[in-house]
């Protein structure tokens, strides 16, 4: 398992380097923005793991994988868990800039950050994770490319509604239960997607 | 002891069917896949692999079930196919440091020895490297991780003459040992002429045959003469045969008995193993 999360850092070097600079540009153009901090996070973690994934199917590289003293089921198990490393990396940078923004300038972000605001954006990258991958996995070559394209336009569609839909409920008082509840849920469901994602992937020919 | 044991394998796709293979790969020695373009020799060695599922059959490698065991197995062979599936956008050092830690046996010296061998610059992306390049990168993988079994999917195709007898002196000199094994996939029969041991023949799917080399060369043979001699009886001892307005040139699968039948009335010369692949493929009359 270690073995493939390295392999993951050696191979996209380049398209990490390239989620740190849309964490950059998003963090410069949205800063000013109220939902800034989620936003941010969620785009940054799910472009890595789009890209992650786009790196393992560039050039058929499944077809190598396979071939390597690994299992197929630990060939997707460590996706997910690199996944789930991106997805936490991204929303705390972009919670860390935020607050180290709001401490050094007083007054340029007005929002006060909690743990929620921590929690809610993981949970929906998990979601969007817990759909993009098992579908990643059971398409070809050709197909995951044009899922990717679909997913970000999906993403670039419903961020806005989704922030406004938080911030509405956030002003409305947060119900701590129902957010702690939905993110168990979220996490059971990502779990749920592995095991999906495991049986699709064995079963399918290369 | 056998390094393969493929038994009852079968694959249905709808326009093509592996159907029932059972063939034995013997350790020790080089065994040549041969058989004309897409008839089954990749599935089958992607079956082998575990990189396609077979619908029915099972695939035994060095004693151990895939792809129950496919772990075990796979740190005990090693793979070159003229599709490279690397990641272009690594140097040949990076992809070392993403393969070296998935092997037990990984030989660093060996590795490094292989690349001045092959001259190939560490720093070199792997998409930047010639076909022929990629094909000396992944045999330096395979041969440094000490694997046991290589198993290789048309390894010279695309191949300079000079390297292809270079790549054919390293496999004669990896068979010093006499518990490696080659299976060597390949429509360049020329290649095998020079280092197989044993030839198994896949054609339209099925298994025609698998045995020693030099038996399979003794016992085919190529039989010309006048076109008087073929009737519709005799037509059928032919594996297929061709047919010009001066005469027949055909594949019989038995020698002997086709000097029986045809006595001095026939010329009769040795079949190479491109002579049996084309007849085998075309099968029956063939008009030139």
């Amino acid at each position: 398992m270690l073995n493939l999360l390295r392999k993951d850092f050696i191979a996209a070097k380049t398209s990490l380097a390239m989620s740190i600079l849309i964490f950059t540009i998003f963090c410069i153009f949205f800063m000013k923005k109220e939902m800034s901090m989620h936003f941010v996070g969620i785009i940054t973690a799910f472009s890595t793991i789009s890209s992650l994934t786009l790196n393992d199917t560039k050039n058929h590289n499944h077809h190598f994988l396979v071939t390597l003293p690994v299992s197929r089921k630990h060939i997707v198990q460590a996706k997910y868990v690199i996944s789930l490393i991106c997805i936490i990396i991204a929303v705390l940078a972009s919670y860390i800039v935020h607050s180290l923004v709001k401490i050094a300038v007083p007054g340029y972000i007005t929002v006060d950050y909690s743990m929620i605001d921590i929690l809610v954006p993981i949970a929906i990258v998990l979601v969007l994770a817990s759909v993009y991958l098992p579908l990643f996995y059971s398409l070809s070559e050709k197909g995951a490319p044009v899922l990717n394209v679909i997913f970000l336009c999906l993403f670039l569609i419903m961020a806005d509604p989704v922030a406004q839909t938080i911030h509405r409920a956030s002003l409305n008082g947060i119900n701590y239960p129902l957010v702690y509840g939905s993110l168990c849920s979220t996490l059971i469901l990502f779990a749920a997607s592995c095991y999906v994602t495991v049986y699709l992937f064995t079963k399918k020919d290369l | 002891m056998n390094a393969i044991e493929l038994r009852n394998l079968t694959k249905i796709y709808p326009q093509f069917t592996v159907n029932n293979v059972s063939l034995d790969v013997k350790r020790g020695y080089i065994t040549g896949l041969i058989g004309p373009n897409g008839v089954g020799k990749s599935t089958l060695i992607k079956m082998m692999l575990g990189m396609v599922r077979p619908d029915s059959g099972s695939v035994k490698i060095l004693g151990y079930d895939m792809p129950k065991q496919e772990i075990d197995i796979k740190q005990r062979i090693g793979i070159v196919s003229d599709d490279c599936f690397y990641y272009e956008d690594v140097s040949i050092r990076d992809m070392k440091r993403i393969i070296a830690p998935f092997y037990k046996k990984w030989n660093e010296q060996k590795f490094n020895r292989y690349l001045e061998r092959f001259e190939l610059s560490p720093k070199k992306k792997i998409g930047q490297l010639s076909k022929g390049m990629k094909i000396k990168f992944a045999l330096a993988v395979a041969l440094s991780h000490e694997a046991e079994l290589l198993i290789m999917d048309e390894p010279t195709s695309g191949l300079d003459p000079v390297f292809r007898r270079e790549l054919l002196d390293l496999l004669a000199e990896m068979m010093q040992d006499e518990r490696n094994t080659i299976i060597f996939s390949t429509h360049i029969t020329t290649d095998l002429d020079r280092i197989a041991d044993y030839i198994s023949f896949v054609n339209r799917g099925e298994l025609v045959f698998s045995e020693p080399k030099d038996e399979v060369l003794d016992r085919y043979a190529i039989v010309k003469g006048d076109r008087q001699l073929l009737d519709s009886d005799i037509r059928k001892k032919f594996a297929g045969v061709r047919e010009t307005a001066f005469g027949f040139e055909g594949l019989v699968e038995d020698r002997h008995a086709a000097e029986q039948l045809f006595g001095n009335y026939a010329v009769f010369e040795k079949a190479s193993l491109e002579d049996i692949i084309y007849y085998n493929a075309k099968g029956g009359r063939v008009h030139a």
